[in-house]
Parts: structure tokens; C-alpha cells; sequence
């Protein structure tokens, strides 16, 4: 279980102190998918950025089953917006890097590479350098990098932001099926798309403009597996896209 | 779908099959119409003003196979070249690097390596041979110091321009130091080493012909005084062209290396 307690994040530069996490707790339980929505800019990412362990909290406490985790750790794994592979790695090498680090041997990594990398469509591009796979495969990549390890937890920041509306939908397909085979990874999933934060989660934290605390949280009743049915025209759904989305307006004209 | 874009996976895997001989045809001509027109001219002009192809391949012939002072100049002036700039590559990366992490080195070493660079390092000769002599010695002290500051600086650049969402992720996975050295911060700063390592060779074979001319005493660089001093125009082109062989086998080699250990670059 992933548990964020209190976390207070102000910038400092020069004289100016600007405050962007105004105390946010909150818990994800194993197995649980958890998305953050709320205006662009209003400390999303920082959040996650703090739980990964990339940036210090001000205050609070990250932890994980019960220890503190302020660091990075391979249990915590990040799948990044802009990919963020290594272009001088191929494919499989990119794929296996948290187990190479890990210090895993060559043959066994590629093993279970392949295995992962053949579930999202990637078999026979082992040996493709990233500037030669389309956007969706890179982030297809990404996500292998960061499940080979069996992580504790899954930090995603709007993964999906970068590609085309129709890969978008094909890629959060695969995760639901790539997690329904991990059930004991807590995710935490920054996005900017209601939908996006529907389909995917249990529970869905809306975020208010900067300094960012939570407005309010949703759980989302839908039946899963949710790839497997049409959703989108579920009453349920409707209801809560048209209230997120009234949270999300308002919390935006509060802070213009 | 889950194959997206195949089309452009291969266009971008595979290099077109169908090769053009054009580049080849005007290069074949453009040759012979240069090589033409200089034999034609030789032959009309003085042969001390300007020697003919067919006179420098007769010389040549001459050189190559019956001359020991020629076999000696060239491997003279290759050992030199080759002690000097793998002395140089060696020290410019380790030291580029140690500049390019670590704040304090680069401090420190900065105002030496930015005055050295900006010095012509043939300047230095008279002073070099006071303290190496003439022989071999001079010759490599001359080539690492032309060669090393290029790679160093290039070095010191790649390093600093590692990419930080890369090194972010390195992080994120906990990658140790010594990780994010290995698998982040050298492939990332080999095309730029590898720039370093083109421009220094250029540099060395610069300064070890120079060197040989000062000094006079052996080498290629000394082959080229002494045809020239006999007025022995057609000699005076072999040492010349034995240099020109030696840089472009040697450029080439370089970028040998560089395709085999950075084949993602060219992809980019």
C-alpha cells in the first residue's frame, strides 16, 4: 500500500517562494488505480515527481507497506509523458533496463523482455532503436520498462498526453490487461483527460488550481473488465463526467 | 493497431536496396578531367615549376620500393602519430569527462586548457624541442598537444549536454553514479567524443609534419624540406600525397569506430 501523508511542496527562487502543494494525503491500495485530475500547472506532476522520490517534499512523508520512501527505488516505477527511452538503447535493452540496474543477467532479462515486449504487439522489434518505432510503441516500451520489475507501485505521468486520440485508446486498453496481470501494483496516473481518468480508475482525486489541494475524490462503480464493454454510454459515467468536469471549470476560473 | 505504422518502422530500418552510380560517374569524370588537364600542363611547364601525375607515380614507384630513407619516414612519422594521438584520445576523454562532471575540475582546469587551445600549438616547437630533443619524443609531445585540447572540449560538451529528462529517468530507477555514468552520461556524449576525436586527428597530422619540418631530421614532414630544397618537384609530391593516404585512411578508420559503437546516431 502506498501512503502519501501531508505533503506540502513550495519552490524557492532567489526571494520567491511559490507554493504549489498546499498539504495533500491520500493512500493507494494494492491492486488500486488512483488517477489525479485538475488544471494544467496546478502541481499534478510535482506530486508524483515527490512520491517517485525526484524532487523533496517541503513536508510529509511518502510510504510504501509501511516505510518511509523518499528516495527512488525500483519499487516504484515511472512512466514518463515524453517516453524517456534511451535512444543509444534498443528496444529490448531499453525494455530491460530496471532489471540490468538490478543487475539481472543478459540472458535471463531478455527473457523476460521478450515475454513482455511480445503482450503489447512489440515482438520482432527487439532490435529497433526508438527513433525507428512510432510514438505509441515508444510509450509500449515505456510501460514494459517499468512492469518488468514487478514494482510495488506504478507513478504515470500523462502517458498517453502525447499520442493520437486513436493510439491513446489502444494503449490504455493494453495497461488495463498488463495490470489485471499484476494485481498487487498500486497506481498513481496524472491526466488531463476525464475519460482518460474514468475508463482506467478506481478512484479519481480532482485537484484544485495551485497551491494544489484535494477538491474532491470519486470512486468509479464500472464493472470491469472495462475493455470489454462499451462504457462510455453507461449512465453512471455520464453523470460523473458532467460533475468532474463542472469541479475542474470552476476550480479553473477560481484561479484566472 | 497494435502494429502502428509499419511503413515507417521499415523506411526507417532499412536503407534503400537500390543504389545510384550517379555520385560515382561524376566523380570518375570530374577526376579524369582534373588528373588530364594537370598531366597536360606538366608536361608543357618547367619540371621543377610543376610536375606531371605521371612523373610523381614514377617517383613514387621509385620511393616506395627502392628507397629505405622513404620506408623509414613513413613509419617514423606513423608511430609518432599514432603514440601521440592515442595518448591524446586517452587523456582528452578522461579529462574532458572529469571537466564536464565535476565543477571543481573545471575550474581548476579551465584557464589552461582555454589558453592552450586558443595558442597555435606549432608556436611551441622551439620550446618542446628544448625539452624532447628532435626525435620521436618532440614529434609525439607535438601531436598530443595538438590533438588533446579538440577532444577534451568536445568531451567537456557531450557531457554537458546530456539530456535531464534522461538523466531524471535514470534517477527514477534508482540508478547508482557509476549507472548513470555507464548507461546514460558516455552514450550520450560519444557522437560528440567521437567529433573530438575527428578534429583532433586532423590536428596531430598538422602537427607532426610541421614538427618533422622544424626539425628536420626524419619523417615525412622531413622528406618534404629536403625534395624541396633539391628542387626535385615529382619527389617533393610523394611524402605529400603518402600524408594525404595516411589522414584520409586514418578519418576513415575514426568513422568506422564511430558507426560500429554509435549506431543509433545516424537513425536520428
Amino acid at each position: 500500500m502506498l501512503e502519501v501523508s501531508g505533503i506540502r511542496k513550495t519552490f524557492v527562487q532567489g526571494r520567491v517562494a511559490t507554493e504549489v502543494i498546499r498539504g495533500i494525503s491520500l493512500t493507494v491500495a494494492d491492486g488500486e488505480f488512483v488517477s489525479l485530475i485538475g488544471p494544467s500547472g496546478c502541481g499534478k506532476t510535482t506530486l508524483l515527481k515527490i512520491v517517485a522520490g525526484l524532487l523533496p517534499p517541503t513536508a510529509g512523508q511518502v510510504a510504501l507497506d509501511g516505510k518511509p520512501s523518499l528516495a527512488p527505488s525500483r519499487q516504484k516505477a515511472f512512466v514518463f509523458q515524453h517516453f524517456n527511452l534511451f535512444p543509444w538503447r534498443t528496444v529490448l535493452d531499453n525494455a530491460a533496463y530496471a532489471l540490468e540496474l538490478d543487475g539481472v543477467d543478459t540472458r535471463t532479462r531478455a527473457e523476460r523482455a521478450r515475454g513482455l515486449l511480445q503482450g503489447v504487439g512489440l515482438a520482432g522489434f527487439e532490435q529497433y532503436y526508438p527513433a525507428q518505432i512510432s510514438g505509441g510503441m515508444r510509450q509500449r516500451v515505456g510501460l514494459v520498462r517499468a512492469l518488468l520489475l514487478n514494482p510495488r507501485v506504478l507513478l504515470m505521468d500523462e502517458p498517453f498526453g502525447a499520442l493520437d486520440a486513436l493510439t491513446r485508446e489502444v494503449l490504455q486498453g493494453e495497461l488495463l490487461r498488463l495490470l489485471a496481470a499484476t494485481p498487487r501494483v498500486s497506481t498513481l496516473f496524472v491526466t488531463h483527460s476525464i475519460d482518460e481518468a474514468i475508463y482506467l480508475s478506481d478512484r479519481i482525486l480532482v485537484f484544485s488550481m495551485r497551491p494544489a489541494s484535494v477538491v474532491r475524490e470519486f470512486a468509479v462503480p464500472l464493472r470491469k473488465p472495462r475493455y470489454e464493454y462499451n462504457w462510455r454510454r453507461d449512465p453512471t459515467v455520464v453523470g460523473l463526467r458532467e460533475e468532474i468536469w463542472n469541479l475542474l471549470r470552476e476550480a479553473a476560473q477560481h484561479g484566472t | 493497431m497494435v502494429h502502428d505504422a509499419p511503413a515507417m518502422v521499415t523506411s526507417a530500418a532499412l536503407p534503400p536496396v537500390r543504389r545510384s552510380w550517379t555520385p560515382w560517374l561524376i566523380r570518375g569524370v570530374s577526376l579524369v578531367v582534373v588528373l588530364g588537364t594537370w598531366e597536360i600542363l606538366g608536361r608543357r611547364l618547367d619540371p621543377v615549376f610543376l610536375a606531371s601525375p605521371s612523373a610523381i607515380v614514377a617517383a613514387a614507384y621509385g620511393l616506395v620500393v627502392r628507397s629505405r630513407e622513404f620506408q623509414n619516414a613513413i613509419i617514423e612519422s606513423m608511430t609518432s602519430m599514432v603514440t601521440g594521438y592515442g595518448l591524446a584520445s586517452g587523456v582528452g576523454i578522461m579529462v574532458g569527462f572529469s571537466m564536464g562532471r565535476w565543477r571543481t575540475v573545471e575550474l581548476a582546469l579551465d584557464p589552461y586548457v582555454t589558453a592552450l587551445y586558443a595558442t597555435p600549438r606549432v608556436a611551441l616547437i622551439p620550446l618542446l624541442i628544448l625539452w624532447f630533443g628532435i626525435a620521436f619524443e618532440l614529434r609525439v609531445a607535438v601531436v598530443f598537444l595538438s590533438s588533446v585540447f579538440p577532444i577534451i572540449i568536445n568531451t567537456i560538451a557531450g557531457v554537458k549536454h546530456v539530456d535531464e529528462d534522461l538523466l531524471e529517468t535514470a534517477r527514477a530507477f534508482a540508478a547508482t553514479q557509476a549507472q548513470t555514468l555507464r548507461t546514460v552520461i558516455l552514450p550520450s556524449s560519444l557522437p560528440f567524443i567521437f567529433a573530438g576525436l575527428r578534429v583532433g586527428l586532423a590536428a596531430g597530422i598538422i602537427g607532426v609534419i610541421v614538427a618533422e619540418m622544424t626539425a628536420a631530421v626524419s619523417g615525412l614532414g622531413a622528406l618534404i624540406m629536403k625534395f624541396g630544397n633539391l628542387f626535385q618537384t615529382a619527389q617533393l609530391f610523394v611524402p605529400i600525397v603518402a600524408i594525404a593516404l595516411i589522414s584520409v585512411l586514418m578519418t576513415w578508420a575514426i568513422k568506422l569506430l564511430e558507426r560500429v559503437l554509435t549506431p543509433w546516431h545516424r537513425l536520428e
